[in-house]
């Protein structure tokens, strides 16, 4: 019996043996490798150069599909040397990095020098096996550790999912904030933060029991615009300034219209426009006359990091000559340029200040949108697009406007500090205050850009990925130039390929939310209290 | 053997077969129910793709992302419609029979309980697949079927029916804004959307959209959608000229807004795939094959698409002129289509225009950048270019900007050659209806600040003007006969 015994153990050992050698010849490293002259192309594009945040969760990347399999060599890096030893992983296609052992890898660097990971592939395909160029990714200070963005379909439709998720940047954890199947299957949009704090949000929820969910300190309520007021205005696009309680909003008294542009695809006009301003406290609307006018269309509302000044964009409103010439929306919405501007804001009384500065004036073929100001108030990073306010629709790019350049331009005095250089050129038709974001902007469209918290990083969306969805990317600012930008990393590393929705109006936050699906079809249900409406 | 094992034998044999027919039937439903859509087993609504119902799939990081699942779940909607669900059901029927054969031969008591077991859970399947259908839904499957099986005919007529006992205002045409929707209930709205798109099956499948657009123009849903009923004229015209030029593929606009509009479903997704490539959307159309090629039923529809791909982003590289490629590939872009808007495309256009003056297509697409851009002198010169290349006809392209761009010509005095003055002849329009189309505008322009209610135009203008100033422009000319023709009865 005891003899029996050991035979089987001893099988079983030799059976082990067997399949461990099988794996290991299988699966070892050719001795005839050639060096391969061109790279190797990955999915998502993490190319050689690029720069990443050193809390950011994996990169996982996949090979073409030539690859039979590949050994990915990794190594931490300093210019003083490899602060740890490298790694082999073999994959078949997809590198997909253990978690625990990315963070610790990334714990190696430090936070202010950052580093280097040098990843070398050797991959074998149809032609052979190829050693391919090295990659290395730049690693640099960390980013603000979480977005929230709509995961929403990028054409309009009757019944779809739609969830405002928050997404853990340093891992891949992330839960639902809102989701429209608790909320029969309606809309809700335009979610912001007050300075990137979770507690301090408002999001609009539409259809039937709907209204403005606005949450301070962590408690909810929602609130609706009084009867006589909700037939001529909608409150969008809003803006929380980021030391008080006041939440700029953009008005849209008729709703959207649809036309065809960019790629012929429907897409929305806002008309009516104007900015109104709501004490998040007192629950009130102040309805200031400088941005409550019937002169101009008025949209798009962005504080400065003080909260003194507000920027947004502004177009004379279309007049009787112009709709007479272009009677079709299509046509029309091709003559309407918005301007950049900023107004002085006095948070104690709650009133705009001083005369509205148009920054960047709108022209033919040149209209602004969506304005971000970095968080020392320097930068503001606007879109750019051929016509109208909706930039992802029409060919967006990103213009990086240097407000101390145009602070100075404007009272006549030199441009430039002590020891500092220009960092803004002029070109491209610009004045010199401002310049494309060109190591930003790609073929197709940019737009729902927002500056990171440290003010070292920006994200922007981009449709470069397939043309049509809309994705977050990530790029360093060092304060003149951008790097190359860097697409969102998810866990499958495919997921890029088959996804069909499109991540709307991602937004930097600092810590987690407490907001549920659950929680919020609670509130939706509640009596919403009537915001009080002043002139 | 002994006994005690033959009978355990059994028993584990027949639980077993219960268990699986339980899970089989448990999946199988919950599959169904979780798609949105689904009224009864019988309406095939379509394969419709998870991630746009599904929260877990579309969310990253998430397990039911995982490819096993993904490729579990896809496995098991297919028996959800269609030849699936043909096959799963006579099986299913199979195994209760097999096992009610058995049961009338051995009477024994684990058989027995299975056979139990597993013709009640079918029950319970069947209840559920049959639950309160109501009139609409029996409408729905059945138009469903007849268009899985293309009769469309029988489509029409039963659609007809109902279309016309349930017209839209014909206000609405002048406004622009439907007013019934609001009035409507959820499922309606969702019956109406549904029964729209078998219709607009029915009519492109048969050839029949644009005859019988007089039949169905107090129904939005057909040829504009459910979301910008009457909001977007442009793609009216355009896919009533695509389909009267007998082209199959969509536009670009069609590509992206039929399956969207009609219910994200694979299907519907493979209609869009020729779109894409035709207008040079390469990376968009990647990705969708992409997601047919995680199907059973279309992953061979996804190889044919990647091949045609392959080959025609081949030509694209060996060849400059867009007729040659076409003729390559044998892939034709809906004829008015804009390959691409942006400017790189329009200047690539000219170029070859450039080189190659006889070139119709490349002129075409010129002759559209121009107008887009209201380069209305460069359009002008071309004209007799544009002429002499399609014998003496109008360019029949998007009518609405021509017009405009003539009542421009003529208001702001540009001068115009004289082989062009004939065209400008034919498409003038008279003082009176210019006048009254002024007025008109003027009228539009007072509604859209609220200052006059859309009863008001209405009253003002009537419906006879709002009838021919809507349906006017879809006049256009036959490429066959080049002749213009008006769109009746």
């Amino acid at each position: 019996m005891k003899r029996k015994k050991i035979y089987i153990s001893l099988l079983v050992l030799l059976v082990a043996v067997f399949l461990a050698g099988l794996r290991y010849a299988g699966h070892s490293i050719p001795s005839v490798i050639r060096p391969a002259c061109a790279p190797l192309e990955i999915f998502p594009d993490y190319a050689s150069g690029t720069v990443i945040p050193s809390n950011i969760a994996p990169l996982n990347f996949c090979l073409p599909d030539t690859v039979f399999r590949a050994w990915v060599e990794v190594t931490p890096l300093t210019v003083k040397g490899a602060l740890a030893h490298s790694k082999i992983f073999e994959i078949k296609r997809d590198m997909v990095f253990p978690q625990r052992y990315w963070k610790k890898m990334m714990r190696c660097f430090d936070t202010l020098t950052g580093g280097f990971i040098h990843l070398k592939i050797i991959a074998r395909t149809t032609s052979g096996t190829y050693a391919y160029p090295d990659i290395f990714w730049h690693v640099k200070s960390p980013i603000t550790p979480y977005i929230t963005y709509r995961l929403v379909q990028p054409i309009p439709a009757q019944s779809q999912t739609m969830v405002l998720y928050e997404r853990h940047l340093e891992s891949f954890e992330g839960k639902v904030l809102v989701s429209n199947s608790n909320l029969e299957n309606t809309c809700f949009n335009c979610h912001t933060y007050r300075d990137g704090h979770a507690c301090d949000m408002t999001v609009h929820l539409r259809g039937k029991n709907g209204g403005t969910l606005v949450s301070v300190a962590g408690e909810e309520k929602k609130v609706v615009l009084p009867g006589s007021v909700s037939g001529i205005m909608q409150l969008v696009y809003p803006a929380w300034n980021p030391v008080c309680d006041w939440v700029a909003y953009s008005t849209a008294n008729n709703g959207t219209m649809g036309y065809y542009a960019y790629k012929r695809t429907v897409n929305i006009l806002d008309t009516a426009c104007n900015i109104v301003l709501y004490n998040v406290r007192l629950n009130s609307l102040h309805i200031d006359s400088l941005l409550w006018t019937d002169d101009y269309e008025q949209t798009w509302p962005a504080w400065s990091p003080d909260g003194e000044w507000l920027y947004f964009c502004r177009t004379p409103k279309v007049s009787r000559d112009t709709v007479l010439r272009y009677p079709d929306w299509n046509e029309r919405v091709r003559h309407i340029f918005f301007d950049l501007a900023r107004v002085g804001f006095d948070r104690q009384s709650g009133r705009f200040t001083g005369q509205v500065e148009t920054v960047l004036p709108g022209r033919y073929l040149e209209s602004y949108a969506m304005p971000a100001v970095s968080p020392d108030g320097r930068f503001v990073l606007a879109s750019v697009s051929l016509f109208n306010s909706i930039p992802y629709h029409a060919q967006g790019d990103l213009v990086l406007v240097d407000m101390k350049a145009y602070e100075a331009e404007k009272n006549g005095t030199e441009v430039l500090d002590s020891g500092e250089e220009a960092p803004l050129l002029e070109g491209d038709g610009f004045p010199g205050y401002a310049r494309l974001a060109d190591e930003l902007n790609s073929g197709e469209d940019e737009s729902w850009h927002q500056w990171d918290y440290t003010g070292s990083w920006v994200m922007i969306n981009s449709k470069r990925m397939d043309g049509h969805n809309l994705v977050p990317y990530f790029a360093w600012f060092d304060g003149e130039h951008f790097s190359r930008p860097f697409v969102l990393p998810q866990k499958n590393p495919r997921y890029y390929q088959t996804q069909l929705k499109a991540f709307n109006l991602p937004m930097f936050v600092k810590e987690p939310s407490g907001l549920t699906p659950k929680k919020v079809s609670e509130i939706r249900k509640d009596k919403a209290e009537e915001i009080c409406v002043k002139r | 053997m002994n006994d005690k094992w033959k009978k355990t034998g059994i028993w584990v044999g027949a639980l077993g077969t219960a268990v699986l027919v339980t899970v089989l039937a448990g999946v199988w439903y919950a599959e169904c129910l979780w798609q949105m859509e689904r009224r009864s087993f019988f309406s095939f609504s379509g394969l419709y793709i998870r991630q746009f119902f599904s929260e877990g799939y579309l969310l990253p990081g998430r397990e039911s992302s995982h490819p096993l699942w993904q490729l579990a779940g896809n496995f098991f909607l297919q028996f959800c419609k269609g030849p699936g669900a043909y096959v799963t059901m006579p099986l299913a029927g199979l195994v209760l029979g097999v096992l009610l054969m058995v049961l009338l031969r051995r009477r024994h008591p684990a058989l027995r309980i299975s056979a139990c077991i597993s013709g009640a859970v079918l029950l319970v399947f069947a209840f559920f697949s049959f639950r309160l259908p109501s009139r609409q839904d029996l409408l729905l499957a059945r138009v469903e079927r007849l268009c899985i099986e293309e009769r469309y005919d029988e489509v029409l007529e039963l659609s007809d029916r109902y279309w016309f006992s349930h017209p839209c205002p014909i206000e609405d045409a002048v406004t622009g804004i439907n007013t019934m929707y609001p009035n409507l209930s959820a499922r309606e709205i969702a019956f109406r959307g549904q029964l729209a798109s078998y219709t607009k099956t029915a009519l492109i499948g048969s050839h029949r959209l644009n005859e019988k657009f007089f039949t169905y123009y107090r129904t939005p849903e057909i040829y504009n959608g459910l979301d910008d009923a009457y909001q977007a004229p442009h793609s009216l015209t355009g896919m009533l000229r695509s389909r009267a030029l007998d082209n199959p593929t969509l536009t670009y606009v069609e590509g992206l807004n039929f399956p969207a509009r009609s219910g994200f479903s694979y299907a519907n997704l493979t209609l869009s795939v020729p779109a894409m490539i035709a207008c040079r959307q390469w990376d968009l159309a990647r990705k969708h094959i992409r997601v047919l090629e995680q199907t059973l039923f279309y992953r061979r529809t996804a190889r044919r698409y990647q091949n045609l791909l392959d080959r025609f982003r081949q030509a694209c590289a060996q060849s400059g002129d867009l007729a040659e490629i076409y003729r390559a590939t044998g892939l034709m872009p809906a004829q008015w289509e804009v390959l691409d808007s942006s400017p790189s495309f329009y200047e690539e256009s000219y170029r070859r225009w450039e080189q190659n003056p006889v070139s119709l297509a490349v002129l075409e697409y010129i002759n559209l950048y121009d107008l887009l851009y209201k380069n209305l002198d460069a359009v002008i010169a071309r004209l007799p270019a544009y002429i002499r290349l399609t014998g003496q006809q109008p360019p029949y392209m998007l009518p609405a900007p021509w017009q405009e761009m003539f009542r421009i010509v003529q208001r702001e005095g540009i001068p115009v050659p004289d082989s062009v003055r004939g065209i400008l002849q034919k498409t003038e329009w008279s003082p009176e209806v210019q006048n009254l189309y002024e007025r008109f505008m003027n009228a539009c322009f007072d509604w859209q600040y609220q200052k006059i209610t859309a009863q008001t135009l209405t009253e003002k203008f009537g419906h006879l003007f709002a009838y021919n100033f809507y349906f006017s422009r879809f006049v256009f000319v036959d490429p066959r006969t080049g002749r213009s023709r008006p769109m009746s009865h």
